[in-house]
């Protein structure tokens, strides 16, 4: 285990290099001159006169060579200075570091709902199969892995926040402002989870090792939940993993919507004014996010499933 | 026992999410309303200037509501600020983006809009003529020289006393730091003539010179304070004049102020505004509906019949376009710097129908000319209309015909393509580029929509690039035709930019009449005489003037909707609850 984990860190540092570098190059190739969209920015709907943008070209930077411009990031981001935004001229570690918190909540909240849904009515359809409840939670699942976030997010605050007046259409502070964006969030990995949970439940009940335990008397109950669940639960572990970095974008959207002021809306605001150094800063924070994460779940699948461990690792 | 263990979890996980849900409604229903009634909408201002002064007189909208009839003692207002300090709500205001920096030398919009900050000089909502607000009067004594009188009884939100002094030091605080300002006021001394007066003299005659103090740029702000402060720490300074204060402001989340009970417009009607950035236009209208604000600014097209249709909320326009949605012309490429083709393509897109589609009744209105008729009114200019018939006579003439039978025109084998540009963060843009794409190819024309970023439009890439843009710049007509021509207002020098790569050389002449004009009736009829080129010419496609609309509750009192978008907060508007 430590070799496999030491391994997978030193694999790190490059890829984070790999994504920083064609980020960088890829925000650099898009249209658009940052200098004048910050003028634009600071000033709607008025057109800066050359000598501002020229002024605002060297303010920000921009007149060095795209390497060198890169180098200066990779050199200052090492000890954690991703640079400042051009539009709010504060640093963006810091407000990346604000940022997390409120995402940090929303994934976490959206992820522990799928998975409270998930897990037990992926074991209830799959020992119930074909009967009315599995047909319903398998609709469910077609229906909310299917559906757009944002189709969903809008649904949720007109029939919650503007039908019903039940719950508020945005903000973030109150535990009522986190139930709408976390359902929102969460609909899409639930019902991906759910079928998953489901499928691996069916595949194992019908494995050797079940059919033993039936043949030794053992309740179906126990056969269910004592024999085949931690089994059936291994895909999920790794689907887990995965769904952190789909609900970190998908949060893109329902932050937007809900007006969460969370990393997603940081990103989407960066990206349309052209906020480079925001947008690199975020690719690069959540890449490192994302890699460790993934990283966790190998370790807790290996953890779980002494395969994975005897089968790589002692040979 | 991990079996019961499970067995008993099912239940727990129910218990836990139904009490979570139970737990988040009872924390957070907000009131739902009931009733309809329309906010009134009254218009506000009045009598245009005179050419050379600029007084308080022709300008009673922006002072007269703000001044109460019989002033208050300090004491008497400190106490009837005491007690309505209770009962005055806080207003929360959902608004597109917070990104501007507070500080005016910095942009200004942010603080101007959110009745931060306040001018000399204001825009007046019936005509867009300047008019005083912080000054009382301005006299043009010579080319060069202008008298500015003050308001008295102005305190910055520090305590500090706006006197002579202090606007003599603003001033100078802007021409230190907005190059760009410096540029376009051309100030070359300010003398201090007593505690109420200033003189301004400049570089070259500036006719217009109350209009350039409209720039939010130009507010005016204690400079000792704002500069001790340093950067970052702007707010702490309490360095501008207007009715509410900011105390907290978390860029691209939300803008938070309190009263600025010593206003000199008297206390104002709320204790406070909290404006919340909802970038996303439905969202921004379904907070709206929901009750979480009460006043959305930017309402669509869409969300405004919605708005209207429910009960409690309401839409309000000043109904006058300061914004123009427009083609730019590129001359630079070829196939529009051909006057033949470029007038047929003119005459087969039908900017009427366009304008109704982006800018439909109440939203907007058809721009046939550049210009708003609010600022200027050129009878005589018409624009190229919609005649499909007159666009093939054109292209034939120019020397196409659709000699493969593929329904496009082409000239020895060349087909005519046509890359109709813009961006997609004003609505309008990507419907003009799809509407006109259509309408072109029933000419034969054949046009590829390529929406990307508005900067593209530095590129050679396009041949129409749609735009939104202010276009009421200081008020002034002759400012805001030449300014889309890449010329100043005197002709002295470009300016701006002149992204079609129009050749303006005839326009020189004209607009620099304008030079030492400061008659207003003059500089409309310069400003008429340079449109009728640019329309000729079609240097540039207009299609609609968009007006600013805003969704209010029926909570909502005391706002009168302006014309332009930088004028939103002032110490009138106030809740009920």
């Amino acid at each position: 285990m430590g070799a496999y984990l030491a391994r997978r860190l030193a694999t790190l540092p490059l890829l984070l290099l790999g994504i920083s570098a064609v980020s960088f190059a890829l925000l650099n190739l898009a249209p658009g001159d940052p200098a004048e969209i910050v003028l634009r920015q600071r000033n709607p709907g008025q057109l800066p006169s050359p000598t501002e943008v020229a002024a605002m070209r060297i303010e920000l930077g921009l007149d060095a060579s795209l390497p060198a411009q890169y180098a200066r990031w990779v050199t200052r981001a090492l000890v954690g200075d991703m640079g400042q935004s051009y539009v709010s001229e504060q640093p963006v570690a810091a407000q990346l570091a604000r940022r997390t918190v409120p995402t940090a909540l929303l994934t976490v909240a959206a992820l522990a709902l799928a998975l409270l849904v998930a897990v037990p009515m992926g074991i209830l359809s799959a020992r119930r199969r074909g009967s009315a409840v599995d047909t319903v939670a398998r609709l469910a699942a077609l229906v909310g892995a299917a559906a757009p976030s944002y189709a969903l997010a809008y649904g949720l605050i007109i029939l919650f926040a503007v039908k019903l007046s039940w719950l508020p259409a945005l903000g973030y502070g109150s535990p009522s402002q986190f139930v709408l964006p976390a359902i929102a969030l969460s609909l899409a990995p639930m019902a991906q989870l759910m079928r998953l949970i489901r499928a691996s439940m069916l595949e194992t009940l019908g494995q050797d090792y079940i059919r033993t335990a039936r043949a030794k008397g053992l309740a179906e109950r126990a056969v269910a939940f004592r024999h085949a669940l931690r089994n059936a639960l291994l895909p999920a572990i790794g689907a887990t993993g995965v769904n952190l970095g789909y609900l970190l974008s998908g949060a893109v959207i329902v932050e937007t919507i809900f007006t969460w002021p969370g990393l997603g809306q940081l990103m989407v605001g960066a990206a349309l004014t052209r906020d480079y150094p925001v947008v690199q800063g975020f690719v690069t924070y959540i890449a490192v996010v994302v890699l460790l994460v993934n990283l966790a779940a190998d370790v807790a699948l290996r953890i779980a499933d002494p395969r994975l461990r005897f089968g790589r690792d002692e040979v | 026992m991990r079996n019961q263990l499970i067995q008993r979890i099912n239940p727990i996980i129910l218990m836990v999410l139904v009490l979570w849900l139970a737990l988040a409604v009872a924390c957070g229903a907000p009131a739902a309303t009931t009733e309809n009634v329309q906010p009134p909408a009254t218009a506000s201002s009045q009598a245009p200037v005179a050419a050379t002064t600029v007084t308080q007189q022709s300008s009673q909208a922006a002072a007269s509501a703000a001044q109460p009839a019989a002033p208050a003692t300090r004491v008497e207002q400190a106490a009837t600020v005491a007690d309505a300090e209770v009962e005055r709500p806080t207003l929360n205001a959902g608004v597109i983006w917070l990104s501007s920096p507070l500080d005016p030398v910095e942009s200004g919009w942010t603080a101007n809009q959110s009745g931060f900050s306040e001018n000399l000089f204001r825009l007046s909502a019936a005509d867009l003529s300047p008019e005083p607000w912080l000054a009382t009067a301005a006299v043009q004594i010579d080319p060069l020289t202008w008298e500015i009188g003050l308001r008295s009884g102005v305190v910055f939100h520090n305590g500090t006393v706006m006197d002579a002094e202090a606007v003599k030091a603003s001033l100078e605080r802007v021409i230190r730091l907005s190059p760009a300002s410096a540029e376009s006021l051309a100030i070359d001394s300010i003398t201090v003539q007593d505690e109420q007066t200033i003189i301004l003299t400049t570089l070259e005659p500036r006719p217009t010179l109350p209009g350039l103090l409209t720039a939010p740029a130009t507010a005016i702000t204690d400079a000792a304070a704002a500069d001790a402060a340093g950067e970052g720490n702007f707010i702490d300074a309490g360095a501008l004049t207007g009715p509410y204060v900011p105390t907290e402001y978390i860029l691209e989340e939300r803008l938070e102020s309190v009263a600025h009970d010593d206003y000199w417009g008297g206390p104002p009607a709320l204790a406070g505004i909290n404006q919340i950035a909802i970038p996303d236009t439905n969202s921004r209208e379904l907070a709206l509906q929901a009750g979480d604000i009460d006043f959305a600014m930017n309402i669509s097209p869409e969300g405004m019949g919605i708005l209207d249709a429910q009960p409690g909320l309401s839409t309000q326009t000043a109904g006058i376009g300061t914004s123009v949605v427009m083609w730019w012309v590129n001359f630079e490429r070829g196939t529009l710097a051909d006057p033949l083709v470029r007038q047929a393509v003119a005459h087969a897109i039908d900017r009427q129908s366009i304008a109704d589609l982006v800018a439909p009744a109440g939203t907007g209105s058809y721009a046939d000319k550049l210009l708003p008729e609010a600022l200027v009114t050129c009878p005589g200019v018409t624009g190229p209309g919609f005649d499909p018939a007159r666009s093939r006579e054109l292209l034939a003439q120019a020397g196409y015909a659709d000699t493969d039978g593929d329904g496009f025109v082409d000239k020895a084998g060349e087909p005519l393509e046509i890359v109709i540009g813009g961006y997609p963060q004003r609505f309008q843009l990507p419907i003009m580029a799809e509407a006109a794409q259509a309408m072109l190819a029933d000419v034969g024309i054949r046009a590829d929509v390529q929406i990307t970023e508005w900067s593209t439009v530095k590129e050679p890439t396009w041949d129409l690039f749609g735009w939104y843009n202010n276009v009421v710049d200081a008020g002034d007509p002759v400012l805001n035709v030449s300014k889309f021509v890449g010329l100043e207002a005197d002709a002295d020098s470009s300016a701006a930019n002149n992204y079609g790569h129009y050749d303006n050389s005839g326009l020189v002449p004209i607009v620099a009449q304008a030079g030492a004009v400061s008659d207003r009736e003059q500089r409309k009829e310069i400003a008429c005489e340079a449109m009728a080129v640019v329309t000729e010419e079609i240097a540039i496609l207009p299609v609609a003037h968009a007006y600013m609309v805003y969704g209010v509750s029926e909570r909502v009192t005391g706002f009168e909707p302006h014309p332009h978008r930088v004028y939103i907060f002032d110490h009138r508007i106030g809740l009920t609850e």
